[in-house]
């Protein structure tokens, strides 16, 4: 289910700072922490396409027509 | 002369410029059923199906930690530096062993009743403290009542929270085409060119005191503005507990109700929506709302009034007692004004406007339905609910003055296969 995993180094005095902030916060570990910060920030720049969007043409249509089907149009 | 109209539409909740959408017209289906599969309820589908088509905007999924936590801390989510209100953490629920085996930053399938009908990103697994849950949701520790027993019932321990991408749902209900996303909302307000517009939420067939609650909410905004009101009967039509009345057949009520345009018939100020030159009746839209009932009390009155902010409505009608179930001995949980006077102290903003009204009844000596507070020593025409279920169960109509004979036809159908099934 799950692809492998690669390791990235990060600067021990931040590794450190990491620690601090996930003791008693939920997470499990510093890395569930930094994936997590790291979901939320990619999530934000990188999917566009999963951000709230206008309605296409196709579904504007489809739209239109079950509310004209229940009459409200 | 000409006219002006300002269409006026509710913003979505958490500041977003679009309702969420998790729904994909072409799912992965292949792909997402290689994943490992997490089995949900039916409850946790709805919802989940609710987060997708926007209606629980901005979640984009079961709340994690943070939220979670926020909600039950502050009564609130927050969002691009804000705080917006919230009440009832949206939850999805897993067993220990599930949970052992979910890893944020990990997809997981969704399946329902073994069919994948989405995925979810994992973002978050952590305990579920349910007496605290209980405690701050329904704000008593007590278990005997519905609500408590929705979570005391589930043997399921912890909670996942993360995104999801959903399949399109097919709704082979005979009410499914009523059943309105708030993009289908919104286009139906932008539509009908509504300056305003109110909903009422119920879970009961309506008795004609209750069908008031609705009359009574358009009047008191189109009274105040003059403004083109779009009046939504907005039922809920997902989970409820055994003794409510069954959605379908709730729902033919409605459409009795809305078909033979009898609302407010009797009722209304007839020479109020004369002189704005609107018209109850046609301006009146039965829309249902696919998301299971908590028997919350205060705080789920303001989770219905974020699902309708959701769905574009501007005004919300909450009652006296709304998404009330006593204890199990009957005696009250929140006090009757508990669900209005909420709403003064949100934790976080929220953009819909809430139109309280009292208790209704119909008085002999005013010939129709009115609230009590203004009616105070004139004499009710009322039924208790135990007479008029047996009434029902007879294949007779009550009083017409308590409830309408197209709503009673109905139920009395209804009642006598029950009761027929029972022998």
């Amino acid at each position: 289910m799950r692809e492998s995993k690669v390791t990235v180094k990060i600067p021990r005095p931040l590794y450190r700072r990491v620690k601090l902030v996930v003791e008693g916060s939920g997470f499990n570990s510093p890395t569930d922490f930094i994936v997590y910060v790291l979901r939320d920030l990619m999530g934000e720049a990188g999917e566009a396409e999963e951000r709230p969007r206008e309605l296409t043409q196709a579904e504007l249509g489809d739209v239109k027509r079950k509310l004209k089907n229940l009459g409200y149009l | 002369m000409p006219t002006t109209t300002l269409i006026r539409i509710s913003p979505v909740h958490g500041g977003l410029t679009q309702p969420v959408s998790r729904i994909t017209a072409k799912p992965d289906l292949a792909a997402w059923s290689k994943l490992a599969t997490l089995d949900v309820n039916d409850n946790d589908r709805t919802s989940l199906y609710r987060i997708g088509d926007g209606t629980l905007s901005p979640l984009t999924g079961p709340m994690v930690e943070a939220d979670y936590r926020s909600v039950l801390d502050k009564g609130a989510i927050a969002r691009g530096g804000k705080n917006w209100a919230w009440t009832i953490p949206i939850v999805l629920p897993v067993t220990d062993a599930e949970a052992a085996k979910l890893k944020p930053g990990t997809e997981v399938a969704l399946a329902f009743e073994g069919k994948v009908f989405g995925k979810l990103a994992v973002q978050s697994v952590f305990a579920w403290d349910k007496p605290e849950f209980i405690r701050v949701v329904y704000g008593t520790e007590r278990l005997d009542h519905p609500g408590a027993r929705l979570w005391t019932s589930d043997p399921r321990t912890k909670l996942v929270g993360g995104e999801v991408t959903l399949a399109s749902f097919v709704d082979a209900r005979s009410f499914a085409k009523r059943i309105l996303a708030p993009t289908e909302t919104r286009k139906l307000l932008e539509a009908k060119g509504y300056e305003q517009s109110v909903a009422f939420q119920t879970r009961n067939p309506l008795h004609r005191a209750h069908e008031y609650a609705l009359v009574y909410g358009a009047e008191t905004i189109l009274r105040k503005t003059g403004k083109k009101t779009g009046v939504i009967l907005n039922p809920l039509v997902g989970q409820l507990k055994g003794d409510d009345v069954p959605a379908d057949v709730r729902m033919q009520t409605y459409e009795a109700l809305v078909d033979g345009k009898f609302l407010g018939q009797g009722d209304m100020d007839e020479a109020l929506w004369r002189s704005k030159v609107q018209d109850l009746n046609a301006q009146l839209h039965l829309i249902g709302l696919d998301l299971r009932m908590y028997y919350g009390g205060p705080r789920e009155a303001v989770m219905h009034a974020i699902y309708r902010q959701n769905l574009g409505f501007t005004h919300f009608i909450v009652g006296r007692k709304h998404a009330d179930a006593p204890y199990d001995d009957k005696s009250a949980i929140w006090g009757d004004f508990d669900a209005q006077e909420i709403f003064k102290h949100l934790g976080g903003e929220l953009s819909i406007q809430t139109v309280n009204v009292g208790f209704a009844a119909y008085f002999e000596e005013i010939g129709r339905v009115g609230l009590v507070e203004d009616n105070k020593g004139k004499t009710q025409v009322s039924i208790s609910g135990t007479k008029i279920r047996e009434i029902l169960g007879q294949g007779e109509l009550p009083d017409a003055r308590v409830m309408r004979p197209s709503t009673a036809k109905v139920l009395a159908a209804y009642y006598q296969k029950v009761d027929k099934e029972r022998k």
